[in-house]
């Protein structure tokens, strides 16, 4: 009955080490056989909403007593839902992510995940990645990086920040998502994916 | 008897998962990719992933792969001072910085946590070991890059001017006088213009956000300099040069590092034509350079989304950083050592005349001095595009002032 028990046991732990091992011996990456996963963008979703206010660096804040003024304001977080399909018989790894959010055309922020998903073979999962903008920071980005845009465009920057932080609910104005590269690893092998996309 | 099967078991299944991570040296990376200083920091915040890339693919730190962590803050001091913490807890032995707001909020941190702090802050008020130990940087300080710059313009367009000889030249700066990075050379330039004989003009104050410095230019024609000192970003330098050049300024112009990359000639055009800058290496892309292929080749496999005409000098100045602070915890790591104080003091501190490949100076770190070179290349703007006009070496020019100049 021991022997036998013990037999069983080797049986089961063989078996669990191969379900661990994600049947490694299937099939491995290489080169010609690694095919690029897509990434695609599912939605962006206004995640939490504050509305639109700011306070410059004169006003004094309530709280703490004496406290520092700032430049705070508002902030406006996006979240970006992303399918990433495995078109391989293999799991391959999504090693990180990244990719600049524009509105209306301006370029505001680069974020990104830099956590390790695996994605299953012939499989599709989604990742979410949160966009955290500042008004006073999106005034300084569009300053220095579009300062010359909005002179020709006759703007002001705290204008279209405005717009943006209070029609960002009804997506009103175009999301996008530019230059986006996603950085796959499987057997050693790295692939990396070119994305982009607007929402709606 | 029955331990034997259990064993062969469990050694099975060890061999058939899957690898474990190798051990990992942790890096931080702090970067701003959406605040005053995007329209740089985004390139280079690039930069520094594709170059982990490739030290990864390169061995890493002697067989132990490179775990970069990176993050935005904004230009957001307290979220720099957030990620530094988080850093800690994930146990980096090195934080990649970014700039002045970052550096200099983390200086009394970084020094009593020891722990490496390499950023693109070149200011020369980090390069004393005995203040700021641990910030470090593979470039040559704006200090110095200044003192080099307006010494190119005096070596080779001074001496050519008719008034040479006859009269003082004329020198003025400009930049934004709140800003700790526009004015951190200013007090050095000056001492160097002093030192050759300019006479001085009032400072302009324009605003990193300047879309318009036509006041400025005015007020500065009153004092007729022969050179300008423009200590700003690319984007507000051009709008200057462009003021400059509509109201008839009739002055060279000499730029900081920040203020000069392959978007000043587009933007400025024929503004921008004759200026001049000190650069910390080479421009992207850029010919005859050893390493620059591999530059070239990682921004197209990593980030084949972004145009190639986009990128610019800041990926190498990145690439400069991370090179530099790979071979310091390699050395590091082969004295046993990869710790903070093992990474500055058996790597940094090794460093005599390395060379990174990457068109810069070759980088030097002594116990005493962390100005890694006195020699610095200086480039002019001629037909749009970038041409060395000299290297320009204060420390062997100055010997007897160099050590003097130290840590301003």
């Amino acid at each position: 009955m021991r022997s036998l028990s013990t037999r069983r046991l080797v049986i089961v732990l063989a078996v669990a080490a191969l379900a661990a091992s994600g049947c490694a011996g299937v099939q491995k990456a290489t080169e010609t056989t690694f095919q690029a996963p897509s990434v695609a963008l599912n939605r962006a979703e206004v995640a939490s909403y504050f509305g639109f206010w700011f306070y410059n660096n004169k006003v004094q804040p309530s709280l703490p007593e004496g406290g520092k003024p700032g430049n705070n304001g508002a902030p406006l977080i996006y979240h970006f839902v992303f399918d990433i399909a495995n078109p391989n018989a293999f799991p391959v790894r999504l090693d990180n992510l990244k990719f600049t959010v524009a509105l209306d055309g301006f370029d505001l922020n680069t974020v990104g995940s830099q956590d390790e998903i695996w994605i299953p073979g012939g499989k599709t999962s989604q990742l979410r990645v949160p966009c955290v903008l500042g008004p006073f920071e999106a005034f300084m980005s569009l300053g220095v990086v579009g300062g010359m845009r909005l002179q020709k465009m006759g703007k002001n920057p705290w204008e279209l920040i405005q717009t943006w932080w209070t029609k960002a609910p009804d997506f009103s104005f175009p999301v996008e998502v530019r230059e986006g590269s996603a950085v796959f690893k499987a057997d050693g092998i790295t692939k990396v994916v070119a994305f982009q996309a607007k929402y709606p | 008897m029955k331990a034997a099967p259990l064993a062969l078991a469990m050694a099975l299944i060890l061999f058939l998962a899957p690898a474990s991570t190798a051990q990992e040296v942790v890096v931080g990376s702090l970067n701003d990719m959406t605040g005053a200083t995007s329209d740089v920091g985004k390139d280079y915040a690039l930069g520094i992933a594709e170059a982990v890339n490739y030290c990864n693919d390169n061995g890493g730190v002697n067989g132990k792969p490179i775990k970069l962590v990176q993050f935005d803050y904004g230009y957001r001091v307290p979220e720099a001072l957030t990620k530094y913490k988080l850093f800690q807890r994930m146990k980096a032995v090195a934080v990649l910085g970014w700039g002045t707001g970052d550096t200099e909020a983390l200086a009394p941190t970084v020094t009593q946590d020891k722990m490496p702090y390499v950023s693109a802050s070149y200011s020369g008020h980090l390069t004393d070991p005995k203040k700021t130990p641990y910030n470090l940087f593979a470039a040559t300080d704006y200090s110095t890059n200044a003192r080099a710059t307006l010494t190119a313009w005096h070596d080779t367009r001074w001496k050519k001017h008719p008034d040479y000889g006859k009269r003082k030249p004329r020198f003025a700066c400009s930049y934004m006088f709140a800003s700790p990075y526009a004015s951190a050379p200013i007090k050095a330039i000056k001492d160097q213009a002093t030192l050759l004989g300019f006479e001085i003009g009032p400072d302009q104050d324009v605003s990193l956000f300047a879309v318009d410095a036509k006041s400025q230019v005015l007020a500065l024609k009153d004092f007729k300099p022969d050179v300008v000192w423009h200590g700003n970003t690319t984007m507000s330098v051009s709008a200057t040069l462009r003021d400059a050049y509509a109201l008839g300024l009739g002055a060279d112009h000499i730029i900081n590092l920040w203020g000069l990359d392959e978007n000043l000639p587009r933007l400025a055009e024929k503004a921008a034509e004759g200026a001049m800058a000190a650069t910390v290496c080479a421009f992207y892309n850029e010919a005859g350079v050893p390493l620059m292929p591999k530059v070239v080749e990682y921004a197209k496999k990593f980030n084949p989304g972004v145009p190639q005409e986009k990128r610019l000098i800041r990926t190498v100045q990145a690439w400069s950083n991370v090179l530099a602070l790979w071979e310091a915890m390699k050395r590091a790591d082969k004295a046993g050592a990869l710790n903070g104080e093992g990474i500055l003091k058996k790597g940094f501190e090794t460093m005599r005349e390395f060379d990174l490949g990457l068109g810069g100076a070759k980088l030097t770190y002594t116990e005493t001095d962390h100005r890694v070179s006195g020699a610095v290349p200086v480039y002019e703007i001629k037909d749009g595009k970038f041409r060395l006009v000299q290297v320009t070496d204060i420390k062997s020019r100055w010997p007897d002032k160099w050590n003097g100049w130290l840590g301003w």
